[in-house]
């Protein structure tokens, strides 16, 4: 009896001691700074005190939709691992996204893109580089986004966009600099319709040409100029 | 009488605690697994990693920062734990980019860079941003490299096997080939430059395939602006302004 009532006795204080020891460890988890050497994780959000986000950093399984003040909605095509930046207002703002692959007929895919986007609206600058199957590109765009906010359409189904489109102004790449799928090497600069006015150009073959063109795509000059 | 409510009162005390022990246990995994929340950490390294436990992006200082992979290979490379960053990885485990940034002290003065950068797929950097400096030998600006379609570990496999031959002719001709083939670009070559250049010049320069400069617009650290067309031998052929003859 008197032994039994030792074992209790012990066994008591001991997960008393316990759990003291893991409730203050976990209290100081919270309150302290915390130092790991490594973390394996598949998703962080960077967050301010009141909880907006500003940065989710994610593998492809738990990347975010499009993300609006807070509020998520999905994305039509997004499946990547990568980093979003969110503005002061929670609303997505930029990104930087990367993957690639080999799919069953040995066809390659692959990508890198780093964009900034205008408030409430898509991409205004952008880093890429894509490869599908043969074809090849690696620029820098620059784009004129157009005034609606962007959730006017992101709350719509998905099939209704090319409808809503047909009535809303798109997005106009201004700047391209970079390689071509052609295999050239441009530096385009284009008007607020997205019409090429000034092409800086290494062909395909290796000739260097500049050509100036009006709205219609027709060259109106060029240098050199042909029989130089 | 009082032994036995004594004896009762620890056992239903020890039947609460240990149910409290194993509720706590059980919920800290819990959470470990599913979600936690911390003001600030400091970490030398962070994985994200896939379900699988595969590194999709890593986030690194420079001690930690892993080595090139592709098709499961490392490559130790030069330079690769000058600075800390970040390094990307697509679908199939491969690098596929990354961003690293540095700054220290040398034997004669300073060296400093910074670099954002994708890959092509299974090769080296396709696009980037890219600050270098020695000592005030400066170039920053943004780049598009041509790179081939030949796996990046092939490549190098075949590297190691001509550097690793015993000297002699055959060695030297297996040395000439690669130089030639490097010089027609068919290891990788420069296609498109926009920045500052060691020259001090603001420049556009346009190259080939093969990697030779053929148009250059720029403007000289004087002010001098002007338009180069060059042939594949880097010979002017068509300069604006024109200069009176």
């Amino acid at each position: 009896m008197e032994k039994e009532l030792w074992l209790w006795k012990t066994y008591a204080m001991v997960t008393t001691l316990l759990l003291v020891v893991l409730v203050a460890s976990a209290f100081a988890l919270e309150t302290q700074r915390t130092k790991f050497s490594e973390i394996d994780v598949q998703r962080i959000n960077i967050v301010e005190p009141d909880g907006t986000l500003r940065m989710v950093i994610s593998d492809k399984s738990k990347f975010p939709g499009i993300i609006v003040k807070g509020k998520e909605l999905p994305h039509p095509d997004r499946s990547t691992a990568g980093m979003l930046f969110f503005n002061d207002e929670g609303t997505e703002n930029g990104g930087l996204i990367f993957g690639g692959m080999k799919d069953r007929n040995g066809t390659v895919s692959s990508y890198g893109h780093l964009s900034f986007d205008g408030y409430e609206q898509d991409q205004v600058f952008t880093i890429d580089a894509e490869e599908n199957g043969n074809s090849k590109r690696s620029g820098l765009s620059v784009v004129d986004d157009p005034d609606w906010p962007i959730t006017d359409l992101l709350t719509i189904p998905h099939s209704e966009w090319q409808n809503f489109m047909k009535t809303h102004a798109p997005p106009r790449q201004r700047i391209y600099l970079g390689r071509t799928a052609d295999d050239s090497a441009s530096l385009t600069l284009k008007d607020k319709d997205g019409h090429s006015c000034i092409i800086i150009k290494v062909n395909t073959d290796g000739s260097p040409v500049i050509q100036f063109l009006d709205a219609a795509g027709k060259v109106i000059s060029q240098l050199p100029r042909l029989n130089q | 009488m009082r032994l036995i409510s004594n004896q009762k009162f620890l056992a239903i005390y020890s039947g609460v605690l240990t149910i409290a022990f194993a509720a706590t246990i059980l919920t800290g995994f819990g959470e470990n697994e599913r979600k936690a929340s911390f003001d600030q950490i400091d970490v030398q390294r962070i994985n994200i990693v896939g379900p699988d436990g595969k590194n999709q992006l890593v986030i690194s200082n420079r001690q930690e920062i892993p080595e090139a992979i592709i098709d499961g290979k490392t490559f130790p490379s030069h330079g690769r734990h000058d600075g800390a960053g970040m390094i990307f990885y697509n679908n199939e485990g491969d690098e596929d980019g990354g961003m690293g940034f540095s700054g220290r002290k040398s034997a004669n003065g300073y060296e400093a860079s910074g670099d954002f950068m994708f890959d092509q797929y299974k090769q080296d950097q396709t696009i980037g941003i890219e600050y270098d400096d020695s000592n005030g030998k400066r170039r920053a600006g943004f780049h598009v490299w041509d790179r081939p379609d030949m796996d990046l570990a092939l490549m190098v496999e075949h590297f190691n096997s001509v550097k690793n031959m015993p000297a002699g002719p055959q060695k030297d001709a297996a040395m000439k080939q690669l130089q030639d083939q490097a010089k027609n670009g068919e290891f990788g070559a420069t296609r498109f430059f926009a920045g500052k250049t060691p020259d001090k010049d603001a420049a556009v320069v346009l190259c080939d395939a093969k990697g030779h400069p053929r148009l250059r617009l720029s403007v000289s650290a004087s002010g001098q602006a002007k338009i180069d067309f060059l042939d594949e031998t880097g010979k002017v052929t068509y300069s604006l302004p024109q200069t009176s003859r």
